[in-house]
């Protein structure tokens, strides 16, 4: 059962995060950017008398998985730091509260938040869409907002480490841009570099996928789109030879594990530190 | 019974021993001055106190473990840190509210009127003065009505009025038989309220004893500036040395005897100040007592 002290530290941290001028940007870029996506790839689309939802979705696609990881990491990634640096920790601390505590509230309170923004955004665009499309591309629309809410919550749990292992802000700011930077554009580079040196194998690129959070949410999301993976090409077909139906558990079991992982090592190490 | 209870207790940052085995108790309901120069390790002292520090030995609080039941120690303590930041973004009712469900209490308005701050409950915690953000800061420190309050350098940031304020509000808590914990760099002109008084320096312990032993056993040097006659001084037996313009300057180890003298001999003092012996004095003499 909560504890009534951890309830009011998630109120507070669901208050503060709302208020945080950071969420309130990302959230108009996501809900403008994510309405405007929507609206020019259907009016292009019905011109062109293509299929409407498969480029929108590819674009969303794309715009969830830049911002995501960004918003998520960088708002978990500068919460508990900041708190550090201004010096309202020791205070907070003093309270009859555990650090457990404060990380899981902290953890859950920008999570919660990034899915307020997250459905604001879809949501928009969701309105707008519900107009244009059939119950089946409505349904996956809803798998791609459930697959960037999990990305949210395996990156939350990256920032909050990143958070935790920093001792100012700036170096937070620095080590969110690099992981940011890192999972969403330099792996790919390096896994096509690693496979072209290498001659790696399909199974080992499937391997490298799978430990990369973000291309996990990219392959769920694809998979969403298009069960058979034929976007991905040769790697697509291999997965879904490979995985077959298991590929939502595996893909989805690889984004948990990141998340328990990174959480357990953040609460582990902010209990070990001073103050 | 100890409220507060150090054995052993030793915190090392990156090699520098900032406590050093320390061994006191402190007394339930005893206003404790926790004394020393700069870097003594009074303030590493309050945080392994409040489970903020990782330190190695033993910390028991009313017989509560600090390493393992922190949560349950911190209920039972209220903290006054040296510097002051709260969450500037909240009003003071908000913040007041915040501490209070952590503290599983209910508070009223009326709080904030207790310590002067009930027109300003709906003012932003950053838009308050030093010296306000110090009151509320004893304010949240006494939510829940803790039994230990633990303040580190309350009188360094306040101006003479402030001090003063202070001083009641701990006169009161005193009559209440709070147990107060107190750190300070200074005598402050407040050590005369003292129970116990523990002394540090450089993360080792000086002495922990009675206020009255320290009295009783130890005389330092009081200054009492003075706008009077030399020749009258002189007269008296007394010695006096110029200092500002105006004003004499003398020195003594018994206060009370040099007081008596003054009045007896019956000089005529236009205006008079006391100068309490410094703490860093303090320190020294009672560590050339223990050598």
């Amino acid at each position: 059962m909560l504890s009534r002290e951890f309830k009011t530290l998630l109120v507070r941290e669901i208050q503060e995060s709302l208020r945080n001028k950071w969420l309130i940007i990302y959230a108009v870029i996501y809900a403008v950017l994510g309405l405007s996506l929507s609206y020019y790839s259907v009016l292009g689309l019905s011109y062109l008398g293509l299929k409407a939802f498969g480029r929108v979705s590819a674009a969303l696609v794309n715009l969830t998985l830049y911002m995501v990881p960004l918003m998520s990491l960088s708002l978990a990634g500068l919460s508990l730091v900041t708190e550090r640096e201004k010096n309202t920790l020791e205070m907070l601390l003093a309270q009859p509260v555990s650090k457990t505590e404060v990380a899981v509230s902290r953890y859950l309170g920008i999570t919660l938040s990034i899915f307020l923004s997250t459905l604001l955004g879809y949501g928009l665009a969701a309105w707008y869409l519900w107009l244009v499309l059939s119950s089946g591309d409505i349904v996956v629309f809803l798998q791609l907002m459930l697959i960037s809410l999990l990305a949210a919550s395996t990156l939350s749990a990256v920032g909050l480490l990143i958070s935790i292992l920093s001792r100012t802000r700036f170096e937070a700011l620095a080590t969110v841009l690099l992981t940011w930077l890192t999972l969403v554009v330099i792996y790919d580079l390096l896994v096509m570099g690693v496979t072209l040196i290498a001659d790696l194998k399909v199974a080992d690129i499937l391997n490298l996928l799978i430990l990369n959070p973000v291309e996990s949410a990219r392959i769920l999301m694809v998979q969403a789109l298009d069960p058979s993976l034929l976007l991905l090409g040769p790697t697509g077909l291999y997965i879904t030879r490979t995985l077959g139906s298991l590929i939502t558990l595996a893909f989805t079991t690889s984004m948990l594990a990141w998340t328990a992982a990174c959480l357990a090592a953040a609460i582990v190490l902010f209990n070990r530190q001073d103050l | 019974m100890e409220a507060v209870k150090a054995r052993n207790l030793t915190k090392e940052f990156n090699g520098f021993l900032a406590l050093d085995r320390l061994n006191f108790d402190i007394p339930e309901g005893s206003f404790t001055f926790l004394l020393g120069p700069n870097g003594a390790g009074k303030t590493t002292f309050l945080r392994c106190l409040l489970g903020l520090l990782k330190f190695e030995g033993e910390l028991k609080v009313y017989g509560l473990d600090v390493k393992r039941e922190g949560k349950s120690v911190r209920k039972l303590i209220g903290y006054v840190p040296q510097s002051i930041n709260l969450y500037n973004d909240l009003t003071l009712t908000q913040l007041l509210d915040f501490f209070s469900d952590l503290r599983n209490v209910s508070i009223t308005l009326d709080e904030l009127e207790k310590f002067g701050l009930r027109e300003k409950a709906e003012v932003r915690v950053g838009e308050l003065s030093g010296g306000m953000r110090q009151k509320l800061c004893l304010l949240l420190a006494l939510v829940g009505n803790p039994p230990i309050l633990a303040m580190d350098e309350p009188f360094s940031n306040l101006d003479a009025r402030g001090r003063l304020e202070l001083v009641n509000i701990l006169k009161t808590l005193k009559q209440q038989r709070k147990t107060i914990l107190l750190s300070t760099h200074t005598l402050s002109g407040v050590l005369t309220m003292a129970d116990d008084i523990v002394v540090l320096n450089r993360g080792k312990l000086v002495r922990a004893m009675k206020s009255y032993e320290l009295s009783s056993t130890m005389s330092l040097t009081y200054k009492i500036h003075l706008r009077a006659g030399k020749e009258s001084l002189e007269a008296a037996g007394l010695k006096a040395e110029d200092s500002s313009p105006g004003w004499l300057t003398l020195k003594s180890e018994d206060l009370y005897t040099t007081l008596t003298t003054l009045v007896r001999q019956n000089v005529n003092i236009q205006g008079a100040v006391i100068e309490e012996p410094s703490v860093d004095e303090l320190v020294m003499r009672l560590t050339e007592d223990a050598v």
